[in-house]
């Protein structure tokens, strides 16, 4: 149990880092443009396109964030052997949006994105990118080591 | 199955599918919660035909405008250049970048189209009761569920592109329509492949042994 905590702390730690610090950085003829996570979804809003906004949003920003969150609710107060806050309803939530975390496409689309650009205008990664980078390391590693049936079996015992 | 072993579906037990606690099952038409999770039990997952089908026969539908629409137009001096996720591919290659053209040929168009073959498949094979190689079809829809969300990429890519790339710099991408329609088959194809139950599968081969 404390594998998976010890990651998906160190998750918080590094989304916090990637979505205070710039991502991406575009350098062209004396202009800069910088993104962060959410510039991209913000971008298809302008123009309209919700469906897209919300798919990049969710899978790429926000359901990873509730897949730290949830992992924590539940983790922290096991370590410390109490029974976590309506543990049952987060357990269950936290399964059910599992599978929709998209960090590792999200990584690679950046990474086409950048290499599209390549011979138009510099691209400079900025921290942000770098913490993305463990953000989804620490995350995907967590999700993979986490065993929802050994959690259940462990709020069960507790009182 | 041998005399050894027996599926809790004949022992009458209900396995929950989020915490795998196992219950008696309730009588014919009578529905039950798992006592540890609370979650819904079901023996199989209901109605797992008909959903997969209704979700994988609206993707196929949406497949058709999320690759004949551009995902998205490039703005150069005034001229706009639409690019569908295949033109893309296309330019991709002319340009000498051919493996990240097989990236995305291979995450965009291929997946996809394998996700709706597979799954359709699938079930016709457990509607016709098909006793084919059980082990392979499993597989094959473990590779499928598992594969399915990197069709995404382009989506990210175009929103990438998007947050960079403005009115003030050296051209302006704007997002196509097709970037909804192909965001909407990764959806619907994520969703169909979690409708669908693979114990669907063995049970066609259990029933000869009985």
């Amino acid at each position: 149990m404390d594998a998976p905590l010890a990651l998906f702390l160190a998750a918080l730690l590094f989304f916090m880092v990637t979505s205070s610090l710039p991502l991406l950085t575009l350098q062209w003829n004396g202009r800069e443009i910088t993104s962060s996570l959410i510039t991209g979804a913000l971008a298809f809003f302008d123009q309209g396109m919700e469906v897209p906004a919300l798919l990049v949003l969710l899978t790429g920003g926000l359901i990873p964030l509730l897949t730290v969150l949830a992992a924590l609710w539940i983790l922290i107060p096991l370590r410390l052997n109490r029974y976590p806050w309506h543990g049952r309803f987060v357990l269950r939530g936290l399964q059910w949006i599992l599978p929709w975390g998209m960090l590792g496409v999200y990584l690679l689309g950046m990474v086409v994105a950048m290499i599209k650009l390549i011979d138009m205008a510099t691209v400079i990664p900025g921290p942000a990118f770098y913490s993305f980078v463990g953000l989804l390391i620490t995350i995907e590693a967590g999700r993979n080591i986490l065993e929802p049936r050994l959690l259940w079996q462990r709020m069960e015992s507790l009182p | 199955m041998n005399e050894y072993s027996i599926t809790a579906a004949q022992a009458g037990l209900l396995s929950c599918h989020l915490c795998a606690q196992l219950t008696p099952a309730p009588p014919h038409g009578v529905n039950v919660a798992c006592p540890r999770c609370g979650s819904a039990l079901h023996s199989r997952k209901p109605e797992s035909v008909t959903r997969t089908w209704a979700l994988l026969l609206t993707a196929t539908i949406l497949y058709l405008p999320a690759n004949l629409l551009p995902v998205m137009t490039v703005i150069k001096l005034g001229n706009g250049e639409p690019s569908t996720i295949l033109g893309g591919v296309a330019v991709l290659f002319r340009e000498g970048m051919w493996v990240l053209a097989l990236v995305i040929f291979f995450a965009s168009v291929v997946v996809p189209l394998l996700k709706l073959t597979t799954l359709s498949f699938l079930l016709f094979t457990v509607q016709r009761n098909v006793r084919w190689n059980p082990k392979d079809r499993t597989m094959l829809y473990q590779i499928t569920e598992n594969f399915g969300h990197w069709s995404m990429v382009d989506i990210f890519a175009v929103a990438t592109l998007i947050a960079l790339v403005d009115m003030e710099t050296f051209s302006t991408i704007l997002p196509g329509a097709g970037a909804a329609y192909f965001g909407a088959v990764v959806v619907l194809t994520m969703l169909a492949a979690r409708s669908f139950d693979p114990r669907l599968i063995w049970d066609a081969v259990e029933t000869r042994h009985e």
